[in-house]
């Protein structure tokens, strides 16, 4: 059997669920395909000082897969890695935003070298390119003004903030809320953390409200910290179930339990994972699988190939020992990414930390 | 239809929904009680576990606090340990039985280290036996031999009769200045008529046992778990508050839900009503007169058993075989066939019988070679930190270093 559209939404070696279902997903692409010039697809993300995470390759490698196979069809297609400076400011002190910009400058930079090492094919553009473009202002314009009459897209915007932050966006009239959300709305597939299924439905009715085609969004797998033990994920629940952010180094804390590239030794990805518990059961967290599915993908693109990852089901079936996957995931992780990215890294291309 | 069978199809149909109201009421106490109280639901341990054994998945596990600190010893591969007592008033019944089938599935599958204080100066104390004497003779006869024969680890396992470990008077007395009586009673629910032993039991021995494998001659502190009923989880909170002064590691614990008693879902399996226990030491007579007379969750009517089905999560036996000796397997087939009519009560009850009298003749055999076993499992080791230090804590800190 080919390895298309359908069957890379359907990995669940990399994707948790989808909405709507992958069949959906995959037809609805093919009638748009039909319909419009180019399908868009996308994955973003905001960043922190503390360095580009191991995980976030993830992200690029699948929406770069979607890329690949519908190019292969003779789809055209337009996979997007946006890295959101401004969206990263938003709650970071004025006297900051130069650096930050900066910062996301150089991550946009390293992100295509990545593209370029494992031949990608991703269009890599910053938040701050757009956002300020008529184009885009007029989506906003247009988002403001159905949120303004109509009472109900305006609680769905409410929906996309978390609520520890209604306030405080509020006193910003939801800029944020509604720069994501004209955003994602003219993507055909969005690829994202399960997490962001709380922007993302909103932003679907938002879209349908407006009479855009629906959003579709595929979630990959929770990213878990590494080197953990079951004690935290019992009291850490939200970790426990939903991971840490994937693209944020230091999301809660955890920047000594991530692989961040550049930053983290061969040594020192060794021991985490020597010290990470790997588990049979498919409801404890296995940041280590995840470790061995992100360098697997990343073997696929060395070899010129973008095919099915079943390491997941080898695994859960037992062909595969608890230690044999940490061996995996060491050798792997070192051979496919750490290696390969030395270059990018030593030649000092990647931005500045 | 007669007026007589109607009248007999109305009482059955008001048993029934009577049945059911009791189910729902237990059912969400539990649930309300955990939340009161703020303890948290085990559904999350079961993911954790890669085994989580009859007792998590079974929900008879349901609630605890602070497990997480156990979870993060054994992933460490530190020591841990359990602290579970026994009144020694009587023999083990199946209460107990699964109270310690417990602790052994935790010892076996998460290397727990467990002392278990035989508390023969509570059952005197508190009027359960007339003599120190009677206490301990059951102790050594029937509860210590009945305990070793259910398979605990020596290597791993410290039972010692509270009376006949005076160490551990020192210790109470070192504890009880972090206690004051009014805290005690509170907790205890006792009053100026209690014998001041009962009140030195309550507060200052019984925090003792507790915090026993925290003292420096048991390797400091360290996560110590309780598994308790719910009613006990005020003794737990005077504990972890007391452990917090003196530098140790609050107990975390662990609570389970009872096993209902023969007469009925409203009362546990307790020794305070003889009939309402089948006891390890019970002659195979005894056993089915008691099972013949046990409450059901059946019935009285066979035709409306067989349209309806029993109502499983009252029944004495089916909480009995669920708590004791069903696999998974088993289990799942079991209820389903009595949940939907297609076994019946008296069905249930001679399965349970089988069970429980096999169970009774080998554990009658192990008790008594046991016997020859207790000292491998007697702790003895002298508390002399408790003499020695000017204050606890401070010799912890010292230790520590």
């Amino acid at each position: 059997m080919s390895f298309d559209l359908k069957a890379l939404l359907n990995q669940t070696s990399l994707v948790v669920n989808s909405t709507p279902s992958p069949v959906e997903i995959d037809e609805n692409i093919h009638a748009r395909a039909k319909n419009k010039k180019t399908i868009r697809v996308m994955y973003g993300e905001t960043y922190d000082r503390l360095g580009h995470t191991f995980d976030s390759l993830k992200y690029y490698f699948y929406v770069a897969a979607v890329g690949n196979l519908l190019r292969k069809e003779g789809v055209p297609v337009e996979p997007t890695i946006l890295v959101a400076d401004v969206a990263t400011c938003r709650n970071e002190p004025e006297s900051r935003h130069a650096e930050l910009m900066e910062l996301g400058k150089g991550r946009a930079n390293f992100v295509r070298e990545i593209d370029e090492t494992y031949h990608l094919g991703l269009n890599v553009i910053l938040m701050s390119e757009y956002l300020f473009t008529d184009e885009f202002q007029e989506q906003v314009s247009r988002v403001r003004k159905l949120a303004d009459v109509n009472k109900e897209v305006f609680n769905w915007i409410e929906q996309t903030v978390p609520a520890s932050k209604v306030e405080i966006e509020n006193d910003k009239g939801f800029a944020y809320a509604f720069d994501e959300v004209a955003t994602i709305i003219n993507y055909d597939l969005k690829v994202g953390p399960p997490r962001e299924i709380f922007y993302d439905e909103p932003a679907r009715r938002i879209g349908q409200a407006m009479g855009l085609e629906p959003l579709q969004c595929v979630y990959l797998h929770p990213t878990f910290p590494l080197a953990m033990n079951r004690g935290f994920f019992l009291k850490d629940e939200e970790v426990a179930q939903y991971g840490v952010t994937p693209y944020k180094a230091g999301s809660r804390g955890l920047e000594a339990n991530r692989i961040v590239l550049g930053q983290t030794s061969i040594e020192s990805v060794v021991e985490l994972v020597n010290n990470s518990i790997v588990s049979y059961k498919p409801t404890m967290p296995n940041p280590v699988l995840d470790l061995v599915v992100i360098s697997e993908m990343a073997h696929q693109y060395m070899n010129g190939e973008v095919s099915s990852i079943d390491i997941r089901e080898r695994f859960f079936d037992k062909t595969i020992s608890t230690d044999q996957l940490k061996q995996t995931a060491i050798e792997n992780v070192t051979n496919y990414v750490l290696n390969p990215l030395d270059f990018v890294i030593q030649g000092e291309k990647i931005y500045e930390r | 239809m007669s007026a007589d069978k109607q009248s007999i199809q109305e009482i059955a149909e008001a048993d029934y929904q009577e049945k059911l109201r009791l189910r729902n009421e237990i059912e969400s106490y539990y649930e309300e009680k955990r939340k009161e109280i703020g303890l948290d639901s085990t559904k999350r341990i079961i993911d954790l576990l890669e085994d989580p054994g009859p007792f998590f998945s079974r929900n008879i596990l349901f609630a605890h606090k602070d497990f997480n600190l156990i979870l993060d010893a054994v992933d460490k591969g530190q020591e841990w340990a359990i602290v579970s007592g026994f009144n020694p008033s009587g023999p083990l019944h199946f209460g107990h039985k699964a109270m310690f089938d417990i602790l052994l599935w935790l010892q076996r599958t998460l290397g727990a280290y467990i002392y278990i204080p035989i508390t023969s100066d509570e059952t005197y104390v508190v009027g359960k036996a007339n003599s120190l004497r009677a206490a301990r003779y059951n102790a050594y006869e029937f509860a210590i031999p009945s305990i070793i024969a259910l398979g605990f680890d020596p290597k791993l396992t410290r039972i010692y009769v509270t009376s006949d470990y005076p160490d551990l008077y020192n210790a109470a007395i070192y504890i009880s200045r972090f206690l004051t009586t009014n805290s005690v009673n509170k907790v205890f629910g006792l009053d100026a008529s209690e014998n001041p032993g009962a009140l030195f039991y309550m507060g200052a021995v019984q925090m003792a046992q507790i915090l026993l494998p925290q003292l420096p001659e048991f390797g400091g502190p360290k996560p110590t778990l309780i598994p308790v009923g719910i009613d006990q989880h005020p003794y737990i909170t005077i504990s972890r508050n007391v452990a917090r002064r003196l530098n140790f590691v609050p107990p975390a614990e662990l609570i389970w839900k009872f096993l209902i008693g023969l007469k009925g879902p409203t009362k546990k399996m307790s020794s305070s009503i003889p009939d309402s226990a089948i006891y390890l030491t019970d002659e195979p007579e005894d056993v089915k007169r008691k099972i013949k007379s046990a409450y059901s969750g059946g019935s009285p009517l066979a035709s409306m058993q067989k349209e309806r089905g029993a109502v499983v999560e009252i029944d004495p036996m089916f909480s009995l075989l669920t708590f004791n000796f069903l696999s998974d397997d088993e289990w799942a087939k079991i209820h389903e066939s009595y949940a939907k009519g297609a076994l019946m009560t008296g069905e249930l009850k001679k399965l349970a019988t089988e069970y429980i009298l096999d169970f009774l003749s080998e554990h009658r055999k192990k008790r008594e070679d046991a016997k020859k076993h207790i000292d491998e499992f007697i702790l003895r080791t002298p508390i002399k930190s408790v003499l020695e230090m000017d204050q606890l804590s401070n010799l912890v800190a010292d230790e520590k270093e």
